[in-house]
């Protein structure tokens, strides 16, 4: 087993990102493309296995024409969605219809764009697959999780009437049914994406069951509740230390007040904050949770060309720790510390990855006919980070 | 010498290689053979970026890569060969000095593109815009603050229609223009409370101003409405709705550029950013409106004091009603709506009344909190008042501007 190593280093990076800010300010926005460009490059030069370091091939003129496409949408829809909330609508389900296949030409230009050892990545998952996991299957649970519900609902109205047993019902149901729905996505955009990835011509496996993703999903969501709980607790007895319980009654009558458009005092101020960042924390560990235990399973399960072989060791606790001493850092500085922060917790998540080759690395060859026309790089180059849904 | 990897086309097997630079042409060698040669130009070099392995492309397609990126840049600098733009990037990547003083830069432009450059913006495009688009902001937003807010006046219809019929034949014709909306007066009770009401007065970008019944109640004199309804028009023929749209979307946009990787990071501390951001421009904009206000008022004969003097009794009043009510910013408002409202500081006027700047009196007469105001203090207000008070006194009719003491 060798890890992925980053020997990249928040200093050097620091001077490339400010440079990059300070020339797209001078281009007025237009040198953006080739900012990305280097800072992608910076982090995937510095990614290395086994000796060999990982590239990024992408040029900032194929990335500035979605960037163009991308920056006129959204000023379309600002513009829209205050002047006629209806056509905003419109222009929100004509994007969600495209949306699928806008993704997919995505991860086919990303992940064409990044090489190891000489090689490119690529992917050869079909439009249709994009489609029925981007589009057919969230939609479809949806409509059939309300079905359900509406079924149920009448059922139960008619067996008991609306009693608390009734109400309780329906709580599980819901209690069940969205870490089912969040399992169930992930189960679908992680298959999709890894089987449909390809490092020349091997081809990347994973065979992924529903069951454990359900159980993530559902411990994730007990430890979210739990530690939430917990907060509420602990904010109560610190209100309750600190002020004492009249004042906690006034607080709840300036709650009501506000609605009515009276100002809350600056004690109330303190105790939203307070609510506020202990939700933050809160958050921050069910998502450093649900990334790590993911991971876990989805490298687990996943083969290159049957002979590669993937582990994560990426941990809660320390993923949790990074991610809070980042956001303090981003906080008081103003967010000048973003170099640091950025490179921190890309260094942990690589470095995080063990690779297991073992007959090498030698031997794969680049699918021909990767380098498009012109037309097709146009084409190809939407260039939208999906990384997040699966890795 | 240059040590580093060779790479056929396409292929993830590699072996050692050298690669070596005279004048104008490269020889590569593999276990000591010349396998290629040529010149520079045939060579596809990659653009330096920090110390990443750099690659370079041969002729037929096979990569050379090696870690001394100093010695591949000593040779093209012998050879004349420019690395072109991204070559310059480099140049300055490397440069702490500059690095720091890119943040100053930075930091600047930031500044002032928020303090001036976005204001100026919004009010261009605010303003170039059909008048049809400002008023699309206020569509049916009357209707939802009927449901949730208001109650129907209980005000008698006669001194409803009284008030109304001055608005239109005394008020409304001090402002002249073509694109001048057409304004609608509106009377409704917004209750609070046991019994109690909120004195307000609100502007919806299509013309129409909701008066409260609280408010009228309050109002000692005719000066009073009509100054607070001048200040309400001035909302309204500013287009201040339609620039605070236009303020955030900008704002949204630089934000997702600058730190568009780590979006979860940047949301949680961005909102608070944006929340300062966009309370100056509220400040600023009732600035504005009250400008407007003053400048009408000499014009139709209206005392210039009477917009401090009702502001003040307003917030009087919801302190009297509601203890503290006013803390720390003005009366919340609802989406969409400019208003004029009640909570306007009165108790910090000798504190600040030498510096009527809008931050910095803002700053010193409260600390932090008054960042989160969105209206400016009283004591600016009242500065302003006073200028306008001295040419009211003196008859003019137009106030000469004279720097904000």
């Amino acid at each position: 087993m060798k890890s992925l190593e980053f020997n990249g280093n928040g200093t050097e990076y620091f001077k490339i990102w400010i440079i990059n800010i300070l020339l797209t300010i001078i281009t007025l926005g237009i040198y953006y493309p080739w900012a990305k460009v280097r800072s992608r490059r910076y982090f995937f030069g510095n990614t290395e296995l086994d000796n060999a370091n990982f590239e990024y091939h992408a040029t900032g003129k194929q990335l500035f024409f979605s960037f163009l496409i991308a920056m006129a949408l959204f000023v379309v829809y600002i513009i829209l969605s205050s002047i006629s909330p209806i056509l905003s609508v419109v222009l929100v389900v004509i994007l969600m219809l495209a949306a699928p296949w806008i993704i997919w030409r995505s991860i086919k230009f990303n992940l064409r764009m990044i090489s190891y050892r000489n090689v490119r990545f690529g992917f050869n998952g079909n439009v249709g697959g994009a489609y029925s996991t981007f589009l057919a299957y969230p939609v479809g649970m949806m409509v059939a999780f309300g079905i359900v519900i509406a079924i149920v609902m009448g059922v139960i109205g008619q067996v008991m009437g609306m009693t608390s047993i009734a109400g309780l019902i329906m709580g599980l149901m819901l209690l069940f049914a969205y870490p089912a729905f969040f399992a169930m996505i992930n189960k679908i955009s992680s298959n999709y994406l890894t089987n449909g990835s390809h490092f020349g011509q091997g081809q990347f496996v994973a065979d992924l069951e529903f069951k454990p993703f359900f159980m993530i999903a559902l411990k994730g969501m007990g430890l979210g509740l739990l530690l939430a709980f917990v907060a509420m607790i602990v904010i109560g007895l610190l209100a309750y230390l600190t002020i004492g319980l009249d004042q906690i009654t006034s607080l709840g009558e300036q709650m009501q007040g506000m609605e009515q458009g009276v100002q809350p005092s600056a004690l109330f101020f303190l105790l939203i904050f307070a609510v506020y960042a202990l939700f933050i924390l809160v958050g921050i560990y069910v998502l450093a949770y649900f990334k790590a235990r993911h991971r876990t399973y989805l490298f687990g399960k996943t083969t290159l060309d049957n002979s590669i072989n993937f582990e994560s060791t990426l941990r809660t606790n320390t993923l949790f720790g990074i991610m809070i001493t980042n956001l303090l850092m981003m906080v008081f500085t103003f967010g000048l510390a973003y170099p640091w922060a950025a490179v921190r917790v890309y260094r942990y998540l690589t470095e995080s990855i063990d690779v297991e080759a073992t007959e090498g690395f030698d031997g794969y060859m680049s699918k021909v006919g990767n380098e498009g026309a012109i037309g097709d790089e146009l084409a190809d180059a939407f260039d939208i980070d999906v990384g997040g849904i699966a890795f | 010498m240059i040590e580093g990897k060779i790479y056929l086309a396409g292929r993830s097997d590699s072996s050692p290689a050298k690669l070596c630079f005279q004048a104008d042409s490269f020889q590569l060698f593999v276990a000591n053979k010349l396998i290629v040669s040529g010149t520079i130009e045939q060579l596809r070099i990659a653009h330096r970026l920090g110390n990443i392995t750099r690659k370079i492309t041969l002729p037929e397609g096979d990569v050379f890569e090696t870690k001394d990126n100093d010695a591949i840049d000593a040779a093209l600098v012998n050879n004349n060969q420019s690395s072109g733009f991204m070559g310059f990037v480099h140049v300055l990547e490397r440069n702490m000095v500059l690095a720091i003083f890119s943040i100053f830069i930075t930091v600047g432009v930031v500044f002032a593109s928020f303090k001036w450059g976005l204001p100026a913006l919004s009010h261009t495009v605010a303003h170039a815009l059909p008048a049809s688009a400002n008023q699309a902001l206020s569509n049916n937003v009357l209707d939802f603050l009927d449901k949730h807010f208001f109650e129907a006046s209980k005000l008698d219809e006669e001194k409803q229609e009284k008030i109304r019929q001055h608005f239109f034949d005394a008020i409304v014709p001090l402002y002249q223009a073509e694109d001048a909306p057409e304004f609608k007066l509106h009377f409704r009770l917004w209750p609070l409370g046991e019994g109690g009401s909120i004195p307000n007065v609100l502007a919806l970008p299509a013309g129409d101003i909701v008066v409260t019944d609280r408010f009228i109640e309050l109002a000692q004199s005719q000066d009073e409405i009509d100054i607070v309804l001048l200040h309400e028009m001035g909302h309204i023929i500013e287009r201040h709705s339609l620039e605070q749209v236009i303020e955030g979307s900008a704002i949204a946009i630089v934000v997702s550029m600058a730190f568009g990787d780590v979006s979860w990071l940047a949301d949680m501390g961005v909102g608070v950013g944006a929340f300062f951001i966009s309370s100056f421009y509220s400040r600023s904009h009732e600035t504005e409106a009250d400008q407007f206000a003053y400048q009408h008022s000499l014009k139709a004969g209206i005392n210039p004091v009477s917009l401090g003097l009702i502001l003040n009794r307003m917030e009087q009043d919801m302190i009297n009603s509601h203890g503290n009510a006013c803390d720390n910013a003005g009366v919340k408002k609802p989406k969409e709506s400019s208003t004029s409202n009640a909570c306007d500081k009165t108790n910090n006027e000798d504190s600040n009344a030498d510096h009527s700047e809008l931050d910095q009196s803002d700053n010193n007469s409260e600390g932090l909190l008054g960042y989160f105001s969105t209206h400016p203090s009283s004591a600016q207000r009242t500065a302003m008042g006073k200028r306008y008070q001295v040419c009211f006194e003196q008859g003019l009719t137009i106030c000469p501007e004279t720097k904000q003491q």
